[in-house]
């Protein structure tokens, strides 16, 4: 069954229940890769699918969740969140909204695909914390790693709305532990880009670092680069 | 709760990929939450979790991810990004599955996929709040909470390994205010047990409000606490906690094999006053930190730590066992799909011995009698500890003299283990959660009250 039947399954039993409400599925999958002394200490490869369920009865708001997508699970969402209403206290403001706007972001733009391999990645991920711990004065890099998700979430409701957007986020960072404490190297933060090495430019970990007492900032990207988070 | 003709396929593709093991942990567990405030119900939350977590073990090297999905194809592709940097001709083939069903030693009956029975729990920790505020009317607030969950998995692995379990926790506590227009004070009471809410049959509300009430009228109107070294006498049941934290995370091989533990070397040897003996028991039927099978799928054990000050067992789970050359103990325990196994405890506690209370408060000239203990921090590896005292009296020439407040427990675990030299008779657990590599685990804490001849004490005084 395709996730916009459940959706449609969901929000019909909530209105034969007399109640409105609104449904989130959130779905994504994530790559996160941490090194530690020129290995991988973390490789994690996850992917999701949760509905989150909001009801409004007699004034009454109740939530469930489900990371399970068949039907009995499907039908114990909604019960459960039913029954959480009915002991809930009347709160009059809480609403659903009379939308039923028709909503939708551009894949091609916010979840582009991605070129790089994994194997890339991690070799990001080993030579971000190879280059800032060959650096002077640098005992080590404790903090570092290169992620990369995507995530997609829904919104529908009672009323008709029908909302989606996915997006990709890619995600790099390193802290050094320099000789006379703890300053932070480097923290790099890149999104909505679907070539993660074409910009992600290991030089960025090569500038030289200043003497200890000097209290080190992250910098700013490349113009071109910049330009991506507006 | 999955195929075996899909576990065995996605299992077979680890496999082929060149892994030496690969294991699918399969979790669906339901969750009801209730909390109140004021008299009144604040909260009725739940939700169903649901995921598959993935291992791969290429030599030493282990590789986990996790998914909430059951397509054969996801898992697949979840497989292969793992092994993404150790692709390699296949090493072992999959072992047939040969199915079995755990011993049941901890029976629940009301569970939660039956009834969440909110009107009844409701009424348990309404009870308990009226009971609480009947005690005082200094009693200004009181928060309750009920949680239950049911977790049912299933395990396969490479060796051929396919069981399943059904797990069923359930908690109730009040925490009480107390106010005299200046100064607030709490206490808190709570029940647990790897059990239904037949849970209500054994626990009594009344009891659960007048405790929480207790102890916070008591540190209401507590002194300051004196400082220095001194010796403490430390109650049963959560007082075990030190214990815990100090010394039992020391003992599993996610320490030891790292050689981070202080007692990686030290098997055999005398790590304690002979008056200590320690268990990790997960056999203990209903008790909190019980479990039938580990979440590697080996049978639970009752786990000998400490015999007579000496050290006999670490807690070994599946890689702990490779790692360090010792036998596996049924320790391999994690929160949930989305976290790897690891070494963790049970039910951790330190034996009865034969001291009788009053012989340990009248054997000190100067010291502190820590009834309750409450949270704390502790530096992995060495064990060094500090523990905040919840309800604490001061002793002075023998006797019990008034209560103290914010007192603190400082030391190390070797060090204490060294100091114990009196354990009484009231042996008793008290629920917890711990935390650690493979999150959040439920487990027993527990003791009889014992006697530390020296400690350093924190206090205002």
């Amino acid at each position: 069954m395709s996730i916009v039947s459940q959706a449609e399954q969901i929000l019909d039993r909530v209105r034969a229940a007399g109640a409105e409400g609104d449904l989130i599925i959130d779905q994504g999958e994530a790559l996160s890769l941490k090194a530690k002394d020129g290995a991988l200490e973390e490789h994690k490869v996850t992917s999701s699918q949760v509905f989150g369920l909001r009801v409004i009865k007699d004034n009454r708001v109740g939530t469930a969740y489900s990371e399970a997508a068949d039907g009995e699970s499907l039908v114990a969402l909604v019960d459960q969140a039913l029954l959480n209403a009915s002991y809930a206290a009347v709160e009059a403001h809480e609403k659903i909204l009379a939308n039923a706007l028709k909503l939708e972001t551009q894949d091609a733009q916010l979840s582009p695909i991605d070129q790089a391999t994994v194997a890339e990645k991690i070799e990001l991920a080993l030579t971000i914390e190879a280059r800032l711990a060959a650096k002077p004065m640098v005992k080590n890099v404790p903090y570092n790693g290169v992620q990369d998700s995507v995530g997609e979430r829904r919104v529908y409701s009672t009323t008709g709305l029908e909302a989606r957007s996915k997006a990709r986020m890619m995600h790099c960072y390193a802290y050094a532990l320099i000789e006379s404490g703890i300053r932070m190297r480097w923290k790099a933060l890149a999104r909505r880009r679907g070539d993660l090495l074409s910009w992600i430019r290991i030089a960025w970990w090569t500038k030289p670092i200043k003497t200890p007492s000097t209290s080190y900032r992250a910098r700013r990207f490349p113009a071109e680069v910049r330009r991506h988070f507006r | 709760m999955l195929q075996v003709t899909k576990a065995e396929d996605v299992i077979d593709h680890g496999l082929s990929l060149g892994a030496d093991f690969a294991e699918l942990f399969v979790e669906r567990s339901l969750t009801n939450a209730i909390s109140t405030l004021s008299s009144q119900v604040q909260s009725v939350e739940s939700g169903i979790d649901f995921g598959i977590g993935v291992r791969l073990v290429f030599g030493s090297k282990v590789l986990y991810g996790y998914t909430n999905k059951t397509e054969a194809e996801e898992l697949k592709r979840i497989m292969g990004e793992l092994a993404a940097m150790d692709l390699r001709d296949p090493r072992v083939s999959l072992q047939a599955f040969d199915y079995s069903a755990p011993v049941e030693h901890h029976p629940a009956h009301r569970i939660l996929s039956a009834d969440a029975d909110v009107d009844s729990k409701v009424a348990y920790l309404m009870a308990a709040d009226a009971a609480a505020r009947a005690s005082s009317n200094l009693i200004s607030q009181t928060r309750g909470a009920c949680r239950q969950k049911e977790q049912r998995i299933e395990i396969f692995n490479s060796e051929g390994l396919h069981t399943t379990d059904a797990r069923n926790y359930v908690r109730a506590t009040l925490t009480a205010i107390a106010s005299d227009g200046q100064d607030q004070a709490t206490g808190m009471w709570s029940d647990g047990g790897l059990l239904g809410w037949e849970i209500k049959e054994q626990v009594d509300p009344k009891k659960t409000g007048d405790e929480a009430a207790r102890q916070a009228l008591v540190n209401l109107r507590a002194k300051a606490c004196p400082s220095g070294r001194m010796p403490v006498v430390i109650g049963n049941g959560f007082g075990g906690v030190i214990f815990h934290e100090a010394c039992g995370h020391l003992l599993e091989t996610t320490s030891v094999a790292k050689k981070a533990s202080v007692f990686h070397d030290k098997m055999g040897e005398m790590i304690a006053n002979e008056a200590v003996s320690a268990v990790d028991d997960g056999t203990m039927a209903n008790e909190w930190g019980s479990i039938n099978i580990d979440d590697e799928g080996m049978q639970t054990q009752n786990t000998q730590l400490i015999k007579d000050g000496r050290l006999t067992s670490f807690l070994v789970d599946r890689l702990g066992a490779e790692q360090t050359g010792f036998e596996r103990t049924g320790s391999g325990r994690r929160e949930s799909y989305k976290y790897a196994p690891a070494s963790r405890m049970r039910n951790t506690f330190i034996e009865a011995g034969d001291a009788e209370f009053d012989d340990m408060i009248s054997s000190i000239d100067r010291g502190i009698y820590a009834a309750q203990m409450g949270g704390g921090s502790v530096q992995p590896g060495t064990g060094e500890f500090n523990f905040a005292v919840t309800e604490g009296y001061y002793i002075e020439n023998g006797k019990i003299q008034y209560p103290v407040k914010a007192a603190t427990l400082i030391s190390t675990g070797p060090a204490v283990l060294k100091e114990i030299s009196m354990v009484g008779k009231d042996f008793s657990l008290a629920c917890g959660m711990c935390g650690s590599v493979s999150g959040a685990v439920p487990t027993s804490v527990g003791q009889a009250t014992l006697k530390v001849d020296e400690i350093l004490v924190g206090g205002q005084a």
